[in-house]
């Protein structure tokens, strides 16, 4: 049995369109691919922040907060608090524990202002306290 | 009788004619239209005068499913003197698309501080619609645009990034990564925008830091002369679809 080769071509394309039909559009559409890309670009940045942190437990919490800001293409962290916690011998250790009032804001807050450094406290300080989870 | 039936023919087609033109008719282009222009008027207010943005997004242990983004923005300003260059409607699909223009000389940013702009021309386009099943792709392009403010105010300012790490015998027990950042942002221009194959919404949008150096003047410091970035925003919500599904899996288990 021998099939035609323009009923061969005529196949495959409607095969592919089927194809197409079925799963292309639905498969390529959506949040989903947009939210694992995020997560592995968030994992990225956290493993490169904990890279610097000295002394990890073996057994232990590493709490770390820092402003990370990039430039070039590369992460500069600039850690604030560090919180190191091991339970082989219960030892709680605080490093860079004095954080500098100035440097305990509840989110990265600025505005582009063109001056150095860069980055500057938005002129609504007064509106921080009233309620951090809205814009006012 | 073959003339009274082609009479007849000619009074039905009249008739459907009038009927049709009335059931036609109706307020639907125009309200796409105007909800089109006050968007584009948002649009231009954003660029010009500026937004805050607030952002927050955490992840644990590294899984997908436990992802939570979020991004709100405000605005507001009074501005005269917006252009509608351009208005077009869509009569099948019930979209308006309208572009807007505005020529300054001076405004007073959401910092509150006086730029000469000096004539500048800024111009952008909206959407809109008043069927609620063909606002997909709209929802995704305004998706894409808050994206993309977010992206330049990451670039410029930079965000607060938490974590909290456990590990039991050198193994990653939990894992805790949050983000926030909240910013104000202005004279950022589109550059391009539309949709691809999927229908999913994408905005890129620029930064000339350079020429706001000059308009501000005040030099800048390390950064580079033009940012630009590339929002992304979809009209799917497959990531929750997809999360409901496992949810069902598991309690049919």
């Amino acid at each position: 049995m021998s099939i035609p080769p323009g009923g061969l071509v005529k196949g495959v394309v409607a095969a592919a369109l089927l194809f197409y039909a079925l799963f292309g559009s639905t498969s390529w559409a959506g949040n989903k691919r947009m939210v694992e890309d995020r997560v592995r670009e968030l994992d990225e940045v956290n493993k490169q922040m904990l890279q610097q942190v000295e002394d990890k437990p073996k057994d232990g919490t590493i709490e770390v907060k820092a402003k990370v800001t990039e430039r070039q293409g590369r992460f500069n962290f600039d850690i604030y608090q560090k919180k190191v916690t091991s339970k082989e011998n219960g030892e709680l250790r605080f490093q860079d524990g004095a954080i500098p009032a100035e440097r305990r804001p509840g989110t990265a807050e600025g505005r582009f202002k063109f001056d150095a450094p860069q980055v500057n406290k938005t002129p609504e300080q007064g509106e921080k306290g009233k309620d951090e989870d809205q814009i006012h | 009788m073959r003339i009274k039936s082609i009479k007849a023919a000619f009074v039905l087609f009249l008739c459907i004619s009038v009927a049709g033109g009335l059931a036609w008719a109706g307020n639907k282009r125009i309200m796409s239209i105007r909800a089109a222009k006050v968007l584009a008027e948002r649009a231009i207010v954003e660029s010009v005068h500026g937004l805050k943005v607030r952002a927050t997004e955490t992840v644990e242990d590294m899984v997908a499913a436990s992802f939570v983004g979020k991004t709100e923005s405000k605005t507001s300003a009074r501005m005269k003197g917006i252009k509608y260059e351009e208005v077009v409607y869509d009569p099948e699909k019930d979209i308006a698309k309208v572009t807007a223009s505005v020529t300054l000389d001076t405004i007073t940013n959401v910092d509150g501080e006086t730029l000469n702009l000096g004539g500048k021309v800024f111009r952008r386009v909206a959407f809109a619609t008043s069927t609620p099943s063909m606002a997909g792709p709209i929802r995704a392009l305004r998706a894409a645009e808050l994206d993309a403010y977010k992206q330049l105010i990451k670039r410029i300012v930079g965000f607060q990034l938490e974590s909290k790490t456990t590990v039991e015998n050198y193994m990653l027990k939990s894992d805790v990564v949050k983000t926030k950042v909240m910013a104000t942002l202005y004279l950022a221009e589109v550059t391009d925008f539309g949709w691809d194959e999927a229908g999913d919404a994408y905005v890129k949008m620029v930064l000339n830091v350079k020429e706001i150096a000059e308009i501000l003047g005040e030099p800048i410091v390390g950064t580079e002369e033009v940012i630009e970035v590339e929002g992304q925003g979809a009209q799917e919500d497959d990531f929750s679809t997809a999360q409901t599904g496992t949810a069902k899996k598991k309690a049919g288990k």
